[in-house]
């Protein structure tokens, strides 16, 4: 028998694990190690060695899980059967009048892929090729510019279908549909609290962007069937959630295959059979290597998970937190800004994945709500994409940006620092957007307990 | 495609890397069309109870095909350096530091990878030998557990081919990288996504 | 408040700590090891810690067997039906329509069983012995719509059964469908399926089905399954022989006190779903017409299957004779 108690040792992996993380170990492999080494000090050489072998394959086979790749699929194939320009013609036709138009119409084009997209930066790419170049235009500022892409981009992961959401789920053992319900008015939220944004600073300094006038009633609703398919897709991916009668899979399954149907029809009436095979093939192939990265994230962590399973660490966390004499509220605060540090390292699923073992425990002793703080958790994740130093969706708007011309040839590259500061004030708007679901959590719960209330 | 100016041990790796590169491929495009099969059968499952014939099984079905998507192309991933970790210290370093960090990992990597391999043989093993089904349709598992291991061996020849090219790098840092991943830094990264945007059909 | 504390007496022994896999949280269902893991403590004056690890924080439910095989935990709750080909023997408590009418057919048809050297042998092979069990009451359907009033009515139905119970509703010419049990309530609520057979009444509400159910049956008795709990025989040959008695001894205990968690619930529930649901119970005459005509041809065929790797004739007519039925 070892000298340490099973908490020392709990600890001692923790550390072991945060050690090889920071040096660059692949977290899979960092994870599964320390886990390893963990077991090993508390159940011995052989059952360790047995008990690890059983984690790859009984945490990645289960039901649940099979939705991740279907919802991956649907934005993988929304982006290549092409939805998106359209979207943002549509978005400008019928809020472009507003104060800073443009830059709206790109927040609700956004917010409209999010609802066939998991992935943030792949948003984030696609609206800037197709709404950087149009507001340069119209003459928009630069940092308003990057600011509202970037931002934009944010919302694929709490409008549904997102890929992180179904995660948390998974992980802290929550119903998957809830989940998913529960992040679109917090979505929705955002959209009305980044337009009150651009509204407001293009009123107050009207060179920062301009409206687009003169579009008439007649154009708004010629512009409308543009948006159709996606609209089609989302009314059923919800609908299907909503009333229960499909379970996530099959509703991720069932908005693919729409996709696939509407771009397999709209191949058939453009004849462009070439492209068609190679997208289709491409979208599954990105599919499929995007899967089976999270899936080893996840069992690969659980190797871990396990060992504090037995050192019985997250009860023990949990317990120490609740005896503190700080109240819950404050308690919340101190996690979301430990979130909000992180983020700046690290990737949001795997920085979940990593945390939510020990965090959640704790966060429903305190009485939280479980469905509640997955979406905060996730606005949290999405924020740090935002944030210096490492924020991916700034990277991505900058590089994009780089390759832009404008119809003259002049570059439109945006550089690093200015994107930075243009997300700046969409950073403010985020940080009111969690405190406002922080007073006013059935903004969250309202929409997944009416689900099964009816 | 191989150039003639490297060293012995570099050709021998390149070459290696690209025929491995096919088996990787192949197991990617195996889980590419697991996942387009779980979209037509679940978008069929859902066409069926509209007329109200009920696909009895559907489930077992989905979890014993999901390994293969979920596990199979782990390796795949592995030679593109997909899988996800915090490079914030490695962009830091630079030559023989950096191949020695990599060459590290790549030797933690081996031996969890090599602890796995035999452990998860076992619980195949016992799932073929002791009898293991699903609930429903009582499908047996050990096909879909025999996968993991096999998954786990592909990525262990590529964890060693990496760890060769890192450990010849480690004693010639000025040679050309050949047969590993390079670090992509975050200019590389948007790039890339630029490039996917490019591919967005107007 | 599971016993008087002046009847323990407490029994000697060394500091020790097992660990128990569990899925899940406490339920009525699991009141088997709750108890037992209290008695323990308390009869060994905290020295034999048992710690139950709920929420499958040590394994997969279905992989419990697996668990022990490899020495990962000293004990574990398993279902026999998660997994019918890791225990095909003790299927034998899924076949459908068994005659099992009273606490005390559950108890004594489980002892045969347990007893049998095919069972012992089955759970050997993963390390395993059985220790006790959860005595998982009878299965009744709960549904919405047109109830089963005869056995024609059940035609029209799109049941949530599986094994057997499935299979003899098929006969019937129900349609049987498969989902994950937290799924029903959504699908019993949007008329994806018409009813769902659960261990009665305990799980039924516990799913909630009686909240979107307009019927359920009280005297169909489809059939149950086995939840029993195992010890690891390693972990169990290691113990001083003070605690192998001591277990022994507490058995009868907590089987008892498994019997007070169903009828504590069964006293809350049963009124309430006779009071919002329509109550249907079949005649003596129906009950034996089904038994006869659409179970025993699936029990046949259950035995047919498993008679080439062990004598699974013998071991029903052993489970019929213990029930006081000929098979
Ligand atoms: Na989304
Ligand atoms: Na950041």
């Amino acid at each position: 028998m070892l000298p340490f108690d099973d908490l020392t040792i709990g600890i001692f992996g923790i550390v072991l694990l945060i050690a090889l993380v920071l040096v660059g170990v692949r977290v899979f492999v960092a994870a599964a190690l320390a886990g390893f080494v963990g077991l090993v000090l508390l159940r011995g050489w052989g059952p360790a060695v047995g008990i690890v072998g059983t984690i790859p394959h009984s945490k990645t086979v289960t039901y649940p899980l099979s939705v991740l790749p279907l919802f991956i699929l649907i934005g993988f194939l929304a982006f290549h059967a092409g939805f998106t320009n359209r979207l943002f013609e549509t978005a400008r036709k019928w809020v472009g009048w507003v104060p800073g138009g443009l830059a709206v119409s790109t927040v609700f084009a956004s917010a409209g892929f999010a609802a066939v997209s998991g992935a943030s930066t792949a948003t984030a790419a696609v609206f800037s090729r197709v709404a950087i170049p149009d507001m340069a235009r119209h003459g928009y500022h630069r940092r308003l510019i990057a600011g509202v892409v970037a931002a934009g981009g944010t919302l694929a992961s709490l409008i549904p279908p997102s890929a992180i959401l179904v995660i948390y789920a998974i992980i802290v053992e929550q119903s998957v549909g809830k989940l998913l319900l529960a992040g679109l008015l917090p979505g929705v939220v955002s959209v009305l609290i980044y337009t009150v944004l651009i509204v407001g600073l293009c009123k107050v300094k009207p060179e920062l962007g301009s409206s687009v006038s003169g579009i008439s009633w007649k154009e708004r609703f010629r512009s409308l069937p543009g948006a159709l398919p996606v609209l089609l897709v989302v009314g059923t991916i919800f609908g299907a959630l909503y009333t229960g009668y499909a379970t996530p899979t099959e509703a991720g399954a069932l908005g693919a295959a729409m996709i696939f149907l509407l771009y397999l029809g709209r191949t058939f009436f453009k004849k462009s059979f070439s492209s068609f095979h190679k997208n289709i093939f491409q979208a599954l192939m990105e599919t499929a290597k995007l899967t089976v990265m999270i899936f080893t994230l996840i069992w690969g962590v659980f190797v871990f998970v396990r060992f504090l399973g037995y050192a019985g660490l997250p009860s023990a966390f949990a317990d120490w937190v609740v005896t503190l004499n700080v109240s819950p509220l404050v308690i919340m605060i101190c996690i979301l800004l430990a979130y909000a540090v992180l983020g700046m390292f690290m990737d949001a699923i795997g920085m979940l994945i990593l945390t939510l073992p020990v965090v959640f425990p704790a966060v429903i002793a305190l009485g939280y709500d479980p469905i509640w703080f997955g979406v905060i958790v996730v606005k949290m994740a999405e924020i740090c994409l935002i944030t210096p130093p490492i924020g991916l969706n700034c990277f991505v708007v900058a590089g994009v940006s780089r390759e832009l011309q404008t119809s003259s040839g002049e570059s439109l590259s945006i550089p690093l620092q200015d994107v930075f500061r243009g997300v700046g004030p969409f950073f403010i708007a985020d940080v009111v957007t969690v405190a406002i679901l922080l007073i006013f959590p059935d903004i969250v719960l309202w929409l997944p307990n009416t689900m099964t209330d009816f | 495609m191989i150039q003639p100016n490297l060293d012995l041990l570099g050709r021998i790796l390149k070459h290696t890397d690209r025929i491995y590169s096919y088996l990787e491929n192949a197991t990617n495009a195996v889980a590419g069309i697991l996942v387009f099969a779980l979209m037509c059968f679940g978008g069929i499952r859902i066409v069926f109870r509209i007329f109200g014939i009920s696909l009895y099984g559907f489930i077992d079905i989905v979890e014993v095909s999901m390994v293969g998507f979920a596990v199979l192309s782990i390796a795949f991933v592995q030679r593109l350096g997909g899988h996800v970790r915090m490079e914030l210290i490695l962009t830091a370093l630079k030559g023989r530091w950096l191949w020695f960090a990599e060459f590290m990992g790549g030797l933690f990597a081996l031996f969890i990878v090599g602890v796995l391999i035999p452990s998860s043989y076992r619980h195949f093993q016992r799932a073929f030998e002791f009898g293991d089904s699903t609930m429903d349709i009582e499908l047996v598992t050990w096909p879909a557990k025999l996968v993991v291991p096999i998954a786990l061996a592909i990525l262990f020849g590529r964890l060693v081919i990496q760890t060769v090219g890192y450990l010849r790098l480690l004693f010639w840092p000025s040679y050309e990288p050949v047969a590993v991943p390079v670090i992509q830094t975050m200019e590389d990264k948007a790039r890339s996504e630029a490039a996917l945007a490019d591919r967005q059909p107007t | 408040q599971t016993q008087s504390s002046e009847s323990i007496t407490i029994v000697d022994g060394p500091k020790l700590r097992w660990d128990i896999s569990l899925w899940g949280t406490t339920r009525p269902g699991t009141r088997v090891v709750d108890v037992l893991s209290e008695q323990v403590k308390q009869h060994t004056d905290g020295n034999w810690e048992i710690k139950l690890h709920y929420g499958e924080a040590l394994s997969k439910s279905r992989e419990n067997l697996d668990g022990i095989s490899i020495g990962a935990f000293d004990g574990a709750m398993i279902c026999n039906f998660y997994h019918p080909k890791k225990n095909p023997g003790l299927m034998v408590l899924s076949l459908p329509f068994l005659p099992i009418d009273s606490w005390d057919d559950h108890v004594k048809v489980r002892k045969v069983v347990y007893g049998h050297e095919q069972i012992k042998k089955e759970m050997a092979k993963w390390g395993a012995q059985i220790y006790s069990t959860s005595y998982l009451p009878m299965y009744e359907v709960m549904g919405k719509g047109k109830p089963p009033r005869t056995v024609a009515d059940w035609k029209a139905l799109n049941v949530r059964a599986g094994g057997g119970i499935g299979e003899v509703l098929a006969k019937i010419g129900a349609t049987p469908t498969s989902t994950t049990a937290t799924e029903v309530y959504t699908g019993v609520q949007q008329g994806t399926m018409d009813a769902a057979a659960f261990p009665f009444t305990y799980a039924h509400v516990s799913y909630r089905i009686h909240e979107v159910s307009d019927w359920f049956t009280s005297n169909f008795s489809p059939g149950t399954a086995d939840c029993p709990v195992v010890l690891s025989t390693r972990s169990y040959d290691k113990l001083p022989s003070q605690y192998q008695e001591l277990l022994e001894r507490l058995e009868p205990i907590i089987a008892e006190q498994q019997r007070l968690a169903y009828e504590q619930v069964d006293s809350e529930n049963l009124p309430m779903l006779r009071e919002k649901l329509t109550e249907i119970e079949y005649s003596d005459q129906v009950v034996k017409q089904i038994r006869e005509d659409y179970a025993r041809p699936v029990i046949e065929e259950w035995i047919e299957e498993n008679n080439k790797s062990f004598d699974a004739r013998g071991l029903v007519q052993l489970v019929f004779e213990a029930l006081g039925h000929e098979y």
